[in-house]
């Protein structure tokens, strides 16, 4: 745990570095008697610098702190990665080919990866579902779908 | 009575009218329900049909929509973690611990209760005494507003589970997220790195559903964690017990306090209301250190303020012709598009009509009840369904909801960024409501504070000059240093 | 058995629907929906006005008009999306004085000369509203006191380079007047007027016509090239002598690129829904004057409209 918070505390360093230099760039362009557009964001630079800045300390000197393994495995970061693949991949698809025709096979990747194994539910359901949410959506509530660029 | 308000009445109990309340209700439970249809755009979609109905039936359907999509929200909630409406969140951290406990059944009666409770409370006020608290509530400018945004965001520290660190940093994250978009006081984007979607800055409902149930999807398909709660066929305790709600009288008291006074005033908004109320239900609580594990406290005190809230924003719309919130704006189109002029004359010129916006939402409510308890059961086995299939159900109405929002992918982009960010979290230790809280109330809080500068010409002292704003500093100040003492006390006990 | 037959029962609609929609493609303008944007969030004067008049217009142009509300960045999100739509008119956007404030502001990297415009619909009126109980009886004193008392009096605006701030900057540079300008936001304007948190406001009509008719708020002067029918006693900054007629304008626009053709159908069709009771009844009653100006008058009214705001940035400081 002490070890996983020192490297966040870094992290959050650096994640407060881009976003003070992002600040400096803001055009300015003021209005008399108040703050700027870079006021809140600097004052939220300096309490994030300071809150990271106490749990690096923390971790570090504070040692009663128990030692607990906290963390993402290496397998569960490959699984995240591909569920997160399959997503984008999904939406990139519904761009194309509209919401209709890409959703069952989604589901049926989703159904897998969750560990359905009969062929006839992996059949069924993706389709049942996709239609239910195309008629509750759509011809329900005239909620507009992903249309897709080719259909 | 008077002869009006029976008029009203038997008008409401015509039988179109209460078949268009129904309908609303019916509505209102399912997108409330489903996470990425939220309460507004159902009205919005419903705004179109009330053209051709009158004025008294249109207002049975919006508020029986507007009521039952508050209750709606906390069942998804309470089942799977992943509130339908805003609103609905902090009754997500005490009753998805109850579903988790194999007490779902209970946990959704406790919170239609509660709503009930704090609906019927709001609408009392809204008869009683609405003039008195629609003046008060004028008398919150900018620097009332900053003082309550910054109360609200206070509460930060008191969900910091573990660490209080880790929870402000995850309230400082979440505010910073907040400060991308156009910023609407100088007219200048800020960290939009050229794209113009990102000025309309991060929507927080994507953002709300992805820090909530992109993480249950996770985990429940990449690790096959057992994300949804156990379902329980014990018919027994299912609904609470007459004996369990009167003990949670004080509570629901206290919720539909908070909520109503809070959905009045113009601008503040009902999240703040929901979280408000459930710290101060902690706070006077004698099972204060169970609450966050499942305690039916926990669920009473937001839910009765946020039907509270429904009431509360209704009191300026119908006595000045100011809406109260977002859907109570949408609410007073539908007023005018019937060519009703909402404000004090509403009552002299057309009290007959304000009498039935009474009765209509004490229909709205008691139908809410009924349905919402009579379906418990069938709610509740919804948990039946294997995971293998609900998770994948779910995920398609975030991606698609979320898409719906605004008919773009944007908002699924933002979605899956908390999603991820919201995962980390999650096995890092950091708490994920404060970021939530930041999100919600960040920007009302740079805003009210830059306007009430330049109304004081850059004076600061309006903040403790203004008596209304002096008294919210000082309990911010008493709630923010509060539970850091109580933390450096117990570790000096050690 | 029954999922099986249910199953089997969902597998044929699924081919039966995907039939359906491939038959959408091709055939004469129009064979589908069209989306119609909304440059602003739902329940607002834009949303209402627009849904009304797409409702209203579905019959005389044969397929149904589905809102679509793109909030954000003064319009500008709804722009860009509008203009990276296709140009086969199956993307309409509702648009308003907006086209011209995001542009020129330069929250878009383009101006109000990057669509075609179909017509303009009607316009709202910016009146500036005072309390009921303020001192100031006529637009006259109101401007005397001012010059006597300069930057005292708060004016709120939507948000800097709003419509309603561009009122104000031009009421400020005609009439010599130095007054200090409060960004409210669209939410906070009438409840900071009648809390008394700002003394003046500048704000769409249909917004302060209930609270004018409710005895809490006055109107003082109408930046309209007439006077309002609803308020015949108010009178404009051009009686007054001073040259400012800026109005809140709604009308339609279509990507660059759309054919002519399709473009006089839509005008046509949308000249219809303007005139359509179902409209017209919801437009007099939120204060929406209807005054319809086809595609070339249009096009004119924008140049000048363009010109005066382009003017009152530099003046505001907000563009160099």
């Amino acid at each position: 745990m002490r070890r996983t918070n020192i490297f966040i505390s870094i992290i959050l360093f650096a994640f407060t570095g881009y976003y003070a230099y992002l600040i400096s760039g803001l055009p300015a362009r003021n209005i008399p008697h108040t703050l700027g557009a870079d006021f809140m964001p600097w004052v939220l630079t300096v309490c994030l610098l300071l809150l990271s800045s106490l749990l690096l300390m923390k971790s570090l000197f504070y040692k009663r702190e128990e030692e607990r393994v906290v963390g993402i495995s290496l397998k569960e970061v490959a699984g995240i990665l591909s569920l997160m693949a399959i997503i984008i991949a999904y939406i990139a698809a519904m761009i194309y080919f509209g919401y209709v025709f890409i959703t069952p096979p989604f589901i049926a990747a989703m159904m897998l990866m969750s560990g359905s194994r009969k062929l006839k539910e992996i059949i069924i359901f993706p389709i049942g579902i996709t239609l239910a949410v195309y008629i509750f959506f759509y011809r329900f509530f005239n909620v507009l779908l992903p249309g897709g660029k080719i259909f | 009575m008077s002869d009006v308000a029976l008029a009203a009445l038997s008008d409401v109990l015509r039988l179109p009218n209460l078949i268009a309340s129904m309908m609303g209700v019916f509505f209102g439970l399912f997108i409330g329900a489903s996470p990425g249809l939220t309460i507004s755009l159902g009205m919005v979609l419903l705004l179109p049909l009330t053209f051709a109905l009158s004025p008294v039936t249109s207002f049975c359907l919006l508020l029986g929509l507007y009521t039952s999509g508050m209750t709606g929200g906390s069942i998804s909630a309470i089942l799977l973690n992943i509130p339908g409406t805003p609103s609905a969140s902090a009754t997500a951290i005490d009753g998805h611990e109850m579903a988790k406990k194999g007490r779902a059944g209970e946990a959704i009666g406790t919170a239609v209760i509660s709503s009930f409770f704090g609906g019927m409370f709001s609408l009392g006020c809204l008869v009683l005494i609405a003039p008195a608290i629609a003046k008060f509530a004028l008398r919150f400018g900018a620097p009332e507003l900053f003082a309550l945004v910054l109360l609200g965001l206070t509460l930060i520290c008191s969900f910091g589970q573990r660490s209080i660190i880790k929870g402000l940093i995850s309230g400082v994250i979440g505010l910073i997220f907040m400060t991308v978009g156009l910023d609407n006081m100088m007219g200048i984007p800020r960290f939009t790195f050229g794209y113009v979607e990102l000025q309309a800055g991060v929507s927080f409902l994507p953002a709300l559903i992805g820090l909530f149930a992109i993480p249950q999807i996770l985990e429940g398909i990449v690790i096959g964690a057992q994300v949804i709660p156990k379902y329980e066929a014990k018919i027994s305790g299912l609904l609470p017990r007459f004996k369990d709600i009167t003990q949670l009288f004080k509570t629901m008291v206290l919720g539909a306090l908070v909520g109503t006074g809070i959905g009045a005033i113009p601008g503040a908004g009902g999240p703040i209301a929901v979280f408000l109320s459930y710290d101060y239900a902690k706070r006077i609580s004698r099972n204060r250190t169970l609450f966050g594990t499942g305690l039916a406290e926990g669920v009473a005190a937001p839910e009765s303020a946020n039907n509270g809230v429904a009431g509360g924003a209704m009191i300026p719309m119908l006595t000045l012709g100011i809406p109260g919130d977002p859907i109570t704006a949408i609410l007073l189109g539908a007023l005018m598009i019937q060519g009703l002029t909402p404000g004090p004359l509403l009552f002299q010129t057309n009290a007959q009509f304000v009498y039935s916006v009474f009765w209509a939402f004490l229909v709205a409510n008691i139908m809410t009840l009924f349905l919402t308890l009579s379906t418990i059961k069938v709610w509740v086995r919804l948990l039946q369904v294997p995971k293998r299939i609900l998770l994948p159900i779910i995920a398609i109405l975030c991606i698609v909801g979320s898409y719906a929002l605004h008919n773009t992918f944007f908002d699924t982009g933002v979605m899956l960024f908390f999603g991820l960010l919201g995962y980390f979290m999650r096995k890092y230790e950091f708490p994920v409501v404060p970021m939530l809280l930041a999100i919600i109330l960040g920007p009302a809080l740079e805003e009210h504070l830059r306007i009430s500068l330049i109304i004081s010409q850059g004076d600061p002292s309006i903040f403790i000059r203004h008596p209304i704003s002096l008294v919210f500093i000082i309990i911010s100040l008493i709630s923010f240093i509060g539970p850091l003492l109580k933390r450096i006390r117990a570790s000096e006990e050690e | 058995m029954i999922a099986k037959k249910f199953g089997y029962g969902m597998f044929i609609c699924v081919i039966i629907l995907s039939f359906s929609v491939a038959a959408f493609g091709g055939g004469k303008y129009p064979s589908k929906p069209v989306k119609f944007l909304i440059p602003f969030g739902a329940g607002g004067s834009a949303d209402v006005m627009g849904r009304a008049l797409a409702k209203g217009t579905e019959k005389h142009f044969g397929q149904p008009f589905v809102p679509i509300n793109k909030p954000g960045a003064g319009g500008g999100i709804m722009y860009t999306a509008l203009k990276s739509s296709k140009p086969d008119g199956y993307t309409v956007g509702w648009n308003s004085t907006s086209v011209l404030t995001c542009t020129n502001i330069g929250n878009v990297p383009f101006m109000y000369d990057a669509f075609e415009h179909v017509c303009r619909i009607g316009f709202t009126a910016m009146p500036i509203a005072v309390r009921s109980d303020a001192p100031w009886k006529t637009f006259g004193e109101f401007v005397d006191y001012v010059k006597k008392n300069p930057a005292k009096i708060k004016i709120g605006n939507a948000g800097t380079g709003s419509a309603t701030h561009l009122t104000a900057v031009l009421m400020e540079q005609e009439l010599g007047l130095k007054v200090i300008h409060v960004p409210l936001g669209g939410k906070r304007r009438i409840p900071s007027l009648l809390g008394g948190e700002v003394e003046v406001i500048c704000v769409p009509l249909p917004e302060a016509a209930p609270h004018v008719a409710g005895g809490n708020a006055r109107l003082l002067v109408m930046p309209t090239a007439k006077r309002d029918p609803a308020f015949p006693d108010i009178p404009t900054f051009k009686e007054l002598g001073y040259p400012i007629v800026i109005e809140l304008f709604r009308g339609l626009s279509v990507p660059k690129g759309t054919p002519k053709s399709i473009i006089r159908k839509l005008e046509k069709a949308f000249k219809k829904g303007s005139q359509e009771p179902s409209f017209t009844k919801i437009a007099k009653k939120r204060g929406f004057n209807i005054s319809f100006m086809g595609r070339k008058k249009f096009q004119r009214y924008l140049e000048d409209q363009n010109e005066l705001i382009a003017r009152a940035y530099k003046i505001s400081g907000l563009v160099k």
